[in-house]
Protein backbone atom coordinates (compact mmCIF):
# COMPACT_ATOMS: atom_id res chain seq x y z
CA UNK A 1 0.00 0.00 0.00
CA UNK A 2 1.38 3.19 -0.98
CA UNK A 3 1.73 6.14 1.59
CA UNK A 4 0.42 9.33 -1.28
CA UNK A 5 -1.04 12.07 -0.05
CA UNK A 6 -5.08 11.33 0.60
CA UNK A 7 -5.53 15.08 0.71
CA UNK A 8 -4.22 14.85 -3.28
CA UNK A 9 -5.01 11.17 -3.95
CA UNK A 10 -8.87 11.74 -5.60
CA UNK A 11 -9.41 12.92 -9.32
CA UNK A 12 -11.09 15.96 -8.45
CA UNK A 13 -8.86 17.07 -6.17
CA UNK A 14 -5.65 15.80 -8.36
CA UNK A 15 -6.71 17.67 -11.39
CA UNK A 16 -7.44 20.80 -9.07
CA UNK A 17 -3.82 20.66 -7.85
CA UNK A 18 -2.39 20.00 -11.05
CA UNK A 19 -4.29 23.15 -13.13
CA UNK A 20 -3.13 25.36 -9.99
CA UNK A 21 0.38 24.69 -10.14
CA UNK A 22 0.61 23.93 -14.10
CA UNK A 23 -1.49 27.23 -14.70
CA UNK A 24 -0.43 29.66 -11.56
CA UNK A 25 3.59 29.58 -12.09
CA UNK A 26 4.07 32.57 -10.28
CA UNK A 27 3.84 32.56 -6.50
CA UNK A 28 1.53 35.21 -6.38
CA UNK A 29 -1.04 34.45 -8.97
CA UNK A 30 -4.27 33.27 -8.47
CA UNK A 31 -7.55 32.71 -10.54
CA UNK A 32 -11.22 33.37 -10.07
CA UNK A 33 -13.48 30.52 -9.07
CA UNK A 34 -15.44 30.57 -12.29
CA UNK A 35 -12.22 30.39 -14.31
CA UNK A 36 -11.17 27.87 -12.59
CA UNK A 37 -14.58 25.97 -12.71
CA UNK A 38 -14.85 26.34 -16.42
CA UNK A 39 -11.15 24.94 -17.02
CA UNK A 40 -11.63 21.79 -14.59
CA UNK A 41 -15.77 21.23 -16.15
CA UNK A 42 -16.77 20.84 -12.26
CA UNK A 43 -20.16 21.94 -11.03
CA UNK A 44 -19.84 25.07 -8.80
CA UNK A 45 -21.15 22.75 -5.65
CA UNK A 46 -18.12 20.10 -6.21
CA UNK A 47 -15.67 22.81 -7.04
CA UNK A 48 -16.45 24.47 -3.88
CA UNK A 49 -16.29 21.12 -1.44
CA UNK A 50 -13.29 19.65 -2.65
CA UNK A 51 -11.15 23.28 -2.45
CA UNK A 52 -12.52 23.69 0.63
CA UNK A 53 -10.62 20.16 1.82
CA UNK A 54 -7.25 21.76 -0.10
CA UNK A 55 -7.70 25.23 1.71
CA UNK A 56 -7.97 22.98 5.02
CA UNK A 57 -4.79 21.12 4.50
CA UNK A 58 -2.91 24.64 3.42
CA UNK A 59 -2.79 23.70 -0.42
CA UNK A 60 -4.77 26.61 -1.42
CA UNK A 61 -5.60 29.94 -0.31
CA UNK A 62 -9.15 31.49 -1.18
CA UNK A 63 -9.92 34.98 -1.56
CA UNK A 64 -12.98 36.89 -1.54
CA UNK A 65 -12.98 40.13 -3.31
CA UNK A 66 -15.40 42.78 -5.21
CA UNK A 67 -14.93 42.94 -8.49
CA UNK A 68 -17.65 45.69 -10.34
CA UNK A 69 -19.66 45.30 -7.07
CA UNK A 70 -19.65 41.24 -7.70
CA UNK A 71 -18.40 39.19 -4.90
CA UNK A 72 -15.42 37.36 -6.72
CA UNK A 73 -13.19 34.25 -5.13
CA UNK A 74 -9.73 34.01 -5.95
CA UNK A 75 -7.82 30.77 -5.63
CA UNK A 76 -3.92 30.17 -4.86
CA UNK A 77 -2.03 27.70 -4.89
CA UNK A 78 0.21 28.17 -1.73
CA UNK A 79 3.97 27.26 -1.22
CA UNK A 80 3.29 24.31 0.90
CA UNK A 81 0.24 22.81 -1.61
CA UNK A 82 2.81 23.15 -4.72
CA UNK A 83 5.36 21.50 -2.47
CA UNK A 84 2.78 18.59 -1.59
CA UNK A 85 1.69 18.38 -5.06
CA UNK A 86 5.56 18.01 -6.56
CA UNK A 87 6.19 15.16 -3.78
CA UNK A 88 2.60 13.16 -4.40
CA UNK A 89 3.93 13.48 -8.30
CA UNK A 90 7.26 12.31 -8.18
CA UNK A 91 5.79 9.16 -5.42
CA UNK A 92 3.31 8.25 -8.52
CA UNK A 93 5.78 8.43 -10.64
CA UNK A 94 8.11 6.37 -8.95
CA UNK A 95 4.96 4.17 -7.70
CA UNK A 96 4.91 3.35 -11.66
CA UNK A 97 8.54 3.31 -12.50
CA UNK A 98 8.24 6.65 -14.51
CA UNK A 99 10.23 9.06 -15.09
CA UNK A 100 9.80 12.97 -15.58
CA UNK B 1 1.09 -9.46 -5.54
CA UNK B 2 -1.65 -9.08 -3.48
CA UNK B 3 -5.45 -7.68 -4.15
CA UNK B 4 -4.53 -4.67 -2.33
CA UNK B 5 -1.39 -3.47 -4.18
CA UNK B 6 -2.54 -4.37 -7.17
CA UNK B 7 -5.90 -2.48 -7.25
CA UNK B 8 -3.58 0.66 -5.42
CA UNK B 9 -1.17 -0.05 -8.77
CA UNK B 10 -4.49 0.10 -10.84
CA UNK B 11 -5.56 3.24 -8.99
CA UNK B 12 -2.18 5.19 -9.52
CA UNK B 13 -1.80 4.29 -13.16
CA UNK B 14 -5.48 6.01 -13.51
CA UNK B 15 -3.84 9.16 -11.64
CA UNK B 16 -1.21 9.50 -13.54
CA UNK B 17 -3.56 9.40 -16.37
CA UNK B 18 -5.82 11.96 -14.87
CA UNK B 19 -2.95 14.29 -13.88
CA UNK B 20 -1.81 13.87 -17.65
CA UNK B 21 -5.27 14.70 -19.43
CA UNK B 22 -5.49 18.02 -16.90
CA UNK B 23 -1.78 18.98 -17.65
CA UNK B 24 -2.83 19.11 -21.11
CA UNK B 25 -5.93 20.32 -21.07
CA UNK B 26 -4.61 23.43 -18.77
CA UNK B 27 -1.40 23.51 -21.46
CA UNK B 28 -4.49 23.91 -24.31
CA UNK B 29 -5.85 27.09 -22.66
CA UNK B 30 -3.13 28.83 -21.62
CA UNK B 31 0.14 27.54 -23.65
CA UNK B 32 -1.54 26.56 -27.19
CA UNK B 33 -3.20 30.23 -27.99
CA UNK B 34 0.28 31.42 -28.00
CA UNK B 35 1.95 28.47 -30.35
CA UNK B 36 -0.96 28.90 -32.45
CA UNK B 37 0.09 32.53 -32.68
CA UNK B 38 3.14 31.02 -34.74
CA UNK B 39 0.70 29.72 -37.15
CA UNK B 40 -1.27 32.52 -38.03
CA UNK B 41 1.51 34.76 -38.69
CA UNK B 42 3.11 32.00 -40.50
CA UNK B 43 0.26 31.91 -43.23
CA UNK B 44 -0.12 35.83 -43.08
CA UNK B 45 3.17 36.25 -43.46
CA UNK B 46 3.77 33.81 -46.31
CA UNK B 47 0.62 34.92 -48.10
CA UNK B 48 1.12 38.58 -47.60
CA UNK B 49 5.09 38.75 -48.65
CA UNK B 50 3.66 36.43 -51.44
CA UNK B 51 1.71 39.02 -52.74
CA UNK B 52 3.91 41.71 -52.28
CA UNK B 53 6.48 39.26 -53.79
CA UNK B 54 3.95 38.72 -57.02
CA UNK B 55 2.75 42.44 -57.68
CA UNK B 56 2.98 44.50 -60.37
CA UNK B 57 5.64 47.20 -60.32
CA UNK B 58 7.24 45.88 -56.81
CA UNK B 59 7.05 42.07 -57.08
CA UNK B 60 9.60 39.52 -58.64
CA UNK B 61 7.65 36.88 -59.43
CA UNK B 62 8.03 35.49 -63.01
CA UNK B 63 4.80 33.33 -62.73
CA UNK B 64 2.25 35.03 -61.57
CA UNK B 65 1.42 39.32 -61.59
CA UNK B 66 -1.48 40.52 -59.60
CA UNK B 67 -1.73 44.26 -59.54
CA UNK B 68 -0.01 46.62 -56.67
CA UNK B 69 -3.46 47.58 -55.06
CA UNK B 70 -4.49 44.54 -54.82
CA UNK B 71 -1.53 43.17 -53.58
CA UNK B 72 -0.90 45.98 -50.54
CA UNK B 73 -4.92 45.50 -49.59
CA UNK B 74 -3.62 41.35 -49.34
CA UNK B 75 -0.58 42.04 -47.49
CA UNK B 76 -2.46 44.74 -44.69
CA UNK B 77 -6.08 42.67 -44.56
CA UNK B 78 -3.93 39.72 -43.70
CA UNK B 79 -1.18 42.12 -40.70
CA UNK B 80 -4.72 43.34 -39.68
CA UNK B 81 -6.33 40.26 -38.53
CA UNK B 82 -3.33 38.40 -37.25
CA UNK B 83 -3.00 41.65 -35.18
CA UNK B 84 -6.75 41.28 -33.86
CA UNK B 85 -6.14 37.75 -33.45
CA UNK B 86 -3.29 38.35 -31.08
CA UNK B 87 -4.73 41.22 -28.92
CA UNK B 88 -7.89 38.84 -28.71
CA UNK B 89 -5.41 35.85 -27.43
CA UNK B 90 -3.96 38.25 -24.98
CA UNK B 91 -6.88 39.44 -23.31
CA UNK B 92 -8.60 35.94 -23.30
CA UNK B 93 -5.31 34.43 -21.61
CA UNK B 94 -5.68 37.50 -18.86
CA UNK B 95 -9.07 36.50 -18.10
CA UNK B 96 -9.79 35.23 -15.03
CA UNK B 97 -6.03 35.44 -13.87
CA UNK B 98 -4.45 38.22 -11.46
CA UNK B 99 -0.70 38.01 -10.26
CA UNK B 100 2.86 38.06 -11.20
CA UNK B 101 1.88 36.31 -14.34
CA UNK B 102 -0.71 37.96 -15.55
CA UNK B 103 1.25 41.83 -14.83
CA UNK B 104 4.12 40.19 -17.13
CA UNK B 105 2.24 38.76 -19.34
CA UNK B 106 0.86 42.37 -20.21
CA UNK B 107 3.46 44.79 -20.32
CA UNK B 108 5.01 42.09 -22.94
CA UNK B 109 1.85 42.27 -25.06
CA UNK B 110 2.01 46.34 -24.61
CA UNK B 111 5.91 45.99 -25.17
CA UNK B 112 4.75 44.70 -29.11
CA UNK B 113 2.11 47.29 -28.90
CA UNK B 114 4.73 49.64 -28.44
CA UNK B 115 7.15 48.51 -30.25
CA UNK B 116 5.15 47.80 -33.69
CA UNK B 117 3.26 51.55 -33.19
CA UNK B 118 6.64 52.83 -32.33
CA UNK B 119 8.36 51.65 -35.64
CA UNK B 120 5.39 52.80 -37.87
CA UNK B 121 5.64 56.47 -36.70
CA UNK B 122 9.55 56.42 -36.62
CA UNK B 123 9.58 55.06 -40.59
CA UNK B 124 6.93 57.64 -41.32
CA UNK B 125 8.77 60.45 -40.19
CA UNK B 126 11.98 59.18 -42.31
CA UNK B 127 9.36 58.90 -44.78
CA UNK B 128 7.88 62.57 -44.30
CA UNK B 129 12.37 63.51 -44.64
CA UNK B 130 12.39 62.35 -48.10
CA UNK B 131 13.05 58.77 -47.81
CA UNK B 132 13.39 57.33 -51.49
CA UNK B 133 10.59 54.99 -52.34
CA UNK B 134 12.40 52.22 -53.19
CA UNK B 135 14.31 52.11 -49.41
CA UNK B 136 10.98 52.27 -48.40
CA UNK B 137 9.93 49.59 -49.74
CA UNK B 138 13.01 47.47 -47.87
CA UNK B 139 13.23 49.31 -44.60
CA UNK B 140 9.63 48.65 -43.82
CA UNK B 141 9.50 44.78 -43.48
CA UNK B 142 13.58 44.89 -42.30
CA UNK B 143 12.24 46.85 -39.07
CA UNK B 144 9.27 44.87 -38.56
CA UNK B 145 10.54 41.76 -39.00
CA UNK B 146 13.61 43.16 -36.91
CA UNK B 147 11.68 43.96 -33.92
CA UNK B 148 9.92 40.87 -34.04
CA UNK B 149 12.98 38.97 -33.92
CA UNK B 150 14.05 41.34 -30.58
CA UNK B 151 10.84 40.68 -29.48
CA UNK B 152 10.87 36.85 -29.45
CA UNK B 153 14.56 37.19 -27.84
CA UNK B 154 12.60 39.02 -25.17
CA UNK B 155 10.44 36.52 -24.77
CA UNK B 156 12.59 33.49 -25.23
CA UNK B 157 14.76 35.32 -21.88
CA UNK B 158 11.84 36.07 -19.82
CA UNK B 159 10.43 32.22 -20.41
CA UNK B 160 13.33 30.34 -20.82
CA UNK B 161 12.23 29.27 -24.15
CA UNK B 162 15.58 28.04 -26.11
CA UNK B 163 13.04 27.82 -29.14
CA UNK B 164 11.63 31.07 -28.70
CA UNK B 165 15.13 32.47 -28.63
CA UNK B 166 16.66 30.86 -31.20
CA UNK B 167 13.49 32.21 -33.71
CA UNK B 168 14.14 35.79 -32.51
CA UNK B 169 17.80 35.09 -33.08
CA UNK B 170 17.14 33.88 -37.15
CA UNK B 171 14.24 36.44 -37.58
CA UNK B 172 16.92 39.25 -37.05
CA UNK B 173 19.56 37.47 -39.06
CA UNK B 174 16.28 37.15 -41.80
CA UNK B 175 15.63 40.74 -41.69
CA UNK B 176 19.62 41.70 -41.90
CA UNK B 177 19.89 39.47 -44.88
CA UNK B 178 16.38 39.98 -46.89
CA UNK B 179 18.04 43.75 -46.49
CA UNK B 180 21.22 43.17 -47.71
CA UNK B 181 20.28 40.54 -50.87
CA UNK B 182 17.24 43.95 -51.71
CA UNK B 183 14.11 44.10 -53.81
CA UNK B 184 12.45 42.30 -55.29
CA UNK B 185 13.78 39.13 -53.63
CA UNK B 186 13.80 40.45 -50.40
CA UNK B 187 9.92 39.95 -50.38
CA UNK B 188 10.39 36.03 -51.28
CA UNK B 189 12.75 35.60 -48.41
CA UNK B 190 10.59 37.13 -45.95
CA UNK B 191 7.59 35.02 -47.45
CA UNK B 192 9.53 31.38 -47.07
CA UNK B 193 12.26 31.53 -44.34
CA UNK B 194 10.35 33.88 -41.82
CA UNK B 195 6.76 31.79 -42.06
CA UNK B 196 8.99 28.57 -42.36
CA UNK B 197 10.83 29.37 -38.91
CA UNK B 198 7.93 30.37 -37.30
CA UNK B 199 6.24 26.88 -37.97
CA UNK B 200 9.41 25.41 -37.27
CA UNK B 201 9.26 27.03 -33.60
CA UNK B 202 6.04 26.53 -32.87
CA UNK B 203 5.94 22.65 -34.17
CA UNK B 204 9.17 22.86 -31.36
CA UNK B 205 7.46 24.39 -28.84
CA UNK B 206 4.37 22.23 -29.00
CA UNK B 207 6.58 19.12 -28.74
CA UNK B 208 8.40 20.49 -25.64
CA UNK B 209 5.25 21.54 -24.57
CA UNK B 210 3.98 17.50 -24.49
CA UNK B 211 7.33 16.16 -23.43
CA UNK B 212 7.11 18.59 -20.16
CA UNK B 213 4.78 16.93 -19.21
CA UNK B 214 5.30 14.09 -16.46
Amino acid sequence: MSDLDPVIHAPARLRIMTTLDEGLPAADDEITFPALQKLLGMTAGNLTTHLAKLEAAGYIGLTKTFTARKPTTYIAITPTGRTAFHAYRRELLDLLGGTT
Amino acid sequence: MDDTTRDDHVDSADMLRIMREQQRATQRRFLDPFINLLFVWSAAWFVGFSALWSADDIGGNPWLRIPLPAAWAVFGALIVAAIAWSATVGVRAASGIRGASQVSGALYGWSWTITMVGASLLLTALQRMGLPADVVLVIYPAVFVFLVGVQYLAGGTMERSIAQYVLGLVLVVTAITATFAGPPVHFLIYALVAPALMTAAGIVLRITARRGAP
